[in-house]
């Protein structure tokens, strides 16, 4: 099945686009009180977390500077999980913390695998931002 | 900053382990009632099958025996819910406008969107090193 590692950075792309535009939502929805807004949503730290969510989300989306904005957007939501969802339950499932772990693990798997080829990164640096050799 | 991606398949492992135990969570919920839901236990033919579905890719997914067999039906299965539950507005209980059908941020389907594509992404990358597949044949699944 082999075969189908050709195609994994096309997928990783793909996938780094959904969930860089999704991210970027909960940034719109903490700063701009978009799709409903979020309770408490005025305090400065959510607000920070609105910025780094919002500009770090589209960063990641277009692959501009994509393992910078990943590692910071890592750290935050993996703050956000310890801080707000942690102390309900020992279960992501039942905190409602599942999707602050998703983004805080696959954006550090971001950082580590960096901006694949379709992305800002590779256009502007075609030799550095190259996909990686361990990956083809 | 290359040299980051000496690391990212063991952070692909890592990952792969903490989604396919969330994921397996989902079926827990509905076959065993472990970890404890409100919603209780699933009843109906389509709940036992998702159930049923979410238990074993998510282990196998988690533990990468057959990871990308066990991704691709999660991925499909994932996008399925996402199509029939939240797309349709049978999550926010009311009938969608065009905008909430495609923000998943508003019909509260980002949960299966992140999960399909992640499992979709599997597909495509394999079960990685640190996997039981990687155990059991090295050279017929190794990332070379």
């Amino acid at each position: 099945m082999n075969s189908l590692n050709r195609f994994t950075d096309p997928a990783y792309c793909l996938m780094r686009l959904i969930f860089g535009l999704n991210f970027a939502s909960h940034g719109g929805q903490l700063l701009f009180g978009m799709f409903g807004g979020m309770p408490g949503s005025n305090s400065p730290l959510l607000q920070l977390c609105g910025w780094i969510c919002l500009v770090g989300g589209f960063l990641i989306a277009f692959g501009l500077l994509t393992r910078l904005a990943a590692f910071v957007s890592s750290g935050t939501m993996a703050v956000a999980y310890f801080m707000v969802h942690a102390p309900h339950n020992f279960f992501p499932i039942a905190n409602q913390g599942e999707r602050a772990v998703f983004y805080s693990w696959v954006f550090l798997f971001i950082f580590f695998y960096g901006p694949g080829r379709w992305s800002i990164d590779a256009m502007i640096g075609k030799g550095k931002a190259a996909p990686p050799a361990s990956a083809t | 900053m290359a040299w980051l991606n000496r690391y990212a398949d063991a952070i692909y492992c890592i990952v792969r382990l903490t989604i396919g135990l969330m994921f397996a969570c989902h079926g827990g919920q509905k076959i065993f009632g472990f970890p404890p839901s409100e919603r209780g236990l699933a009843t109906n033919p389509t709940g036992l099958t998702v159930g049923w579905i979410e238990l074993s890719c998510g282990f196998l997914i988690g533990f990468g025996l057959l990871t990308r067999l066990a991704a691709f039906i999660a991925s499909g299965e994932m996008a399925v819910a996402y199509f029939l539950t939240s797309f349709s507005g049978k999550v926010i209980g009311h009938a969608p406008t065009a905008l909430e059908r495609f923000l998943p941020i508003l019909n509260k389907g980002e949960l299966p969107v992140l999960f399909c594509f992640i499992f979709f992404f599997t597909v495509f990358y394999g079960p990685g090193r640190w996997s039981i597949d990687a155990l059991m044949g090295k050279r017929s699944t190794s990332l070379s």
